[in-house]
């Protein structure tokens, strides 16, 4: 089955096979849009809290590290009462579309990206920010090097946030609704292929899906590695 | 340390960049919506795992230009609270009982006869409870007798609802040790029984897809407990996404006339016709 699993993803690739196509950039733009967004806001709340101190701030840590371990059923099913037609955003007439994928993965992301963040940077030697500030750098400057100290496990932390994004699936069935052509992403055609007895559809779209993250994270690695390149010489 | 900014800028435009990617494509998606209505069919699984509703689907919108049909696919149970939510326009539903207290809950409008098929009990070749022949309950009550397995789909499903209501025209009770529930679709829990050499229900469509890829076999069939009528159910208008568009009871016009009518009898899994249309008795 393997084999036929394999020769299955070939002849999708090469055939172009819309429907894979289809799902396939939906599963990319809907999870990129989610980890951009988790990173906007992420990482400078990460800078944030791993510099100040404030009442809170031991909980909030630890809020968001356990976050980091949410179901994505759980958050699936968050986001159906939340977008539900008369849920809370019901208005927003968001539920079984793309943005309210968007939504549930954001929340699966931003906990990640915030601790990857905040956990690199208080690993930093203190000198950093101290030479940085020697050197007559604001605030701003100053997390910026710290960023770039720590980049590796910021970086890890988009990585593993785009994965999980990439990957999952309560959210985009519960929120999203399965529709192939409007809210259907790889992992969601994986689940169909294989109710309908299509097992090598179905592990040929995993082993499209793990080509998909192989591109990804080869491309954010290659970029972050020629940076520090540059930094050493 | 002045490539910090740098790097984490290039790293946000290349992210802005896909997400731009993915933004014009949503906006082709919206700019198409303003023309075709999206009409929401909650449906049982088996709608869309038959691929019936493939050939439904483009037969509808060849003739009512402008629309376009999409199948929220979920366990009876769940299809009907999605109706209740307001998110489908229009049911199509296969547990006779949950219907009936739908409408009386005054959930849904019209119960309108779609279609019938069947349900089968299949098990291992050996037959190790020797159900073959037997009439559905007697068989039910053999296999618990006999502490062959037994898987059940336990999702509250229409199907799930029909194994409930045999096993009460058994009199049993399926709390014995072989009775294990799936919580899972029927693809899944047929392909279980099949590893496990397990006894489960199934309806006719789903059997015919897994039949080339599995071992079990038909032993009981035919039978007025294994009956599987589906009805289309309209619902409230305030209900509906598209709310008082006519092209909703257009399509429940159309699912229960002539052209639809011919698709379904004509309509075949591995040379297996699946459904007969309209409904006995009704």
């Amino acid at each position: 089955m393997l084999r036929e699993g394999l020769l299955e993803a070939g002849r999708l690739i090469l055939s172009g096979d819309a429907r894979v196509f289809d799902a396939a950039l939906r599963t990319l733009w809907v999870s990129v849009a989610a980890v951009a967004i988790a990173a906007a806001v992420g990482i400078p709340l990460g800078c944030l809290v791993a510099r100040r101190e404030f009442p809170g701030r031991r909980a909030l840590i630890l809020c968001a590290r356990t976050a980091m371990a949410f179901p994505t059923a759980f958050i699936g099913i968050l986001c159906y009462s939340i977008f539900a037609r008369y849920g809370v955003l019901g208005d927003l007439k968001l539920i079984y579309t793309s943005w309210a994928i968007v939504a549930g993965e954001l929340l699966l992301a931003l906990p990640i990206v915030f601790s990857m963040t905040q956990g690199s940077l208080s690993g930093l030697d203190r000198r950093v920010a101290e030479t940085a500030r020697t050197l007559g750098a604001g605030p701003i400057r100053t997390s910026l090097a710290m960023l770039s100290e720590s980049r590796t496990g910021v970086l890890l932390g988009i990585l593993t946030a785009l994965a999980r994004c990439m990957t999952e699936l309560g959210i985009a069935v519960m929120v999203g609704g399965n529709i192939p052509g409007h809210t259907r992403t790889l992992a969601g055609a994986i689940v169909l292929e294989t109710s309908r007895g299509e097992y090598e559809r179905g592990l040929a779209m995993g082993l499209i899906l793990l080509l998909m993250a192989l591109g990804v994270t080869g491309i954010l690695v290659i970029l972050s590695f020629e940076r520090g390149k540059e930094d050493r010489t | 340390m002045k490539t910090a900014p740098r790097t984490f800028l290039s790293l946000l435009a290349l992210l802005a960049l896909v997400v731009a990617c993915g933004g014009e494509k949503k906006g082709d998606g919206t700019s198409a919506a303003t023309e075709t209505k999206v009409v929401k069919i909650g449906a049982t699984t088996s709608l869309r795992d038959s691929g019936l509703f493939e050939v439904l689907k483009p037969a509808f919108e060849k003739s009512h230009p402008g629309a376009e049909l999409v199948v929220l696919a979920k366990g009876t149970g769940a299809a009907m609270k999605d109706a209740e939510a307001g998110h489908v326009d229009i049911l199509v539903v296969h547990s006779p009982a949950r219907e009936k207290a739908f409408l009386e809950a005054g959930h849904g409008l019209a119960r309108l006869p779609l279609m019938e098929s069947g349900f089968l009990l299949v098990g291992p070749k050996d037959d190790p409870a020797k159900i073959r022949g037997k009439t559905p309950d007697e068989a039910l009550r053999a296999i618990a007798a006999s502490g062959a397995r037994f898987l059940s789909r336990g999702d509250d499903s229409g199907t799930h609802d029909r194994e409930r209501s045999v096993w009460k025209a058994a009199g049993g009770n399926p709390g014995f040790e072989g009775y294990i529930e799936s919580g899972r679709g029927m693809g899944a829990t047929v392909t279980m029984a099949n590893e496990m050499n397990g006894y489960t229900l199934i309806d006719t469509g789903t059997f015919a897809n897994f039949k080339p890829k599995i071992e079990l076999e038909i032993l009981v069939s035919d039978h007025s407990l294994l009956a599987n009528p589906y009805h289309v159910i309209t619902l409230p208008v305030a209900k509906r996404p598209l709310e008082k568009d006519p092209i909703v009871d257009e399509l429940a016009a159309w699912l229960t006339g002539p052209e639809a009518r011919a698709i379904i009898a004509g309509y075949q899994i591995n040379g297996v016709p699946i459904f007969t249309p309209g409904v006995q008795g009704e």
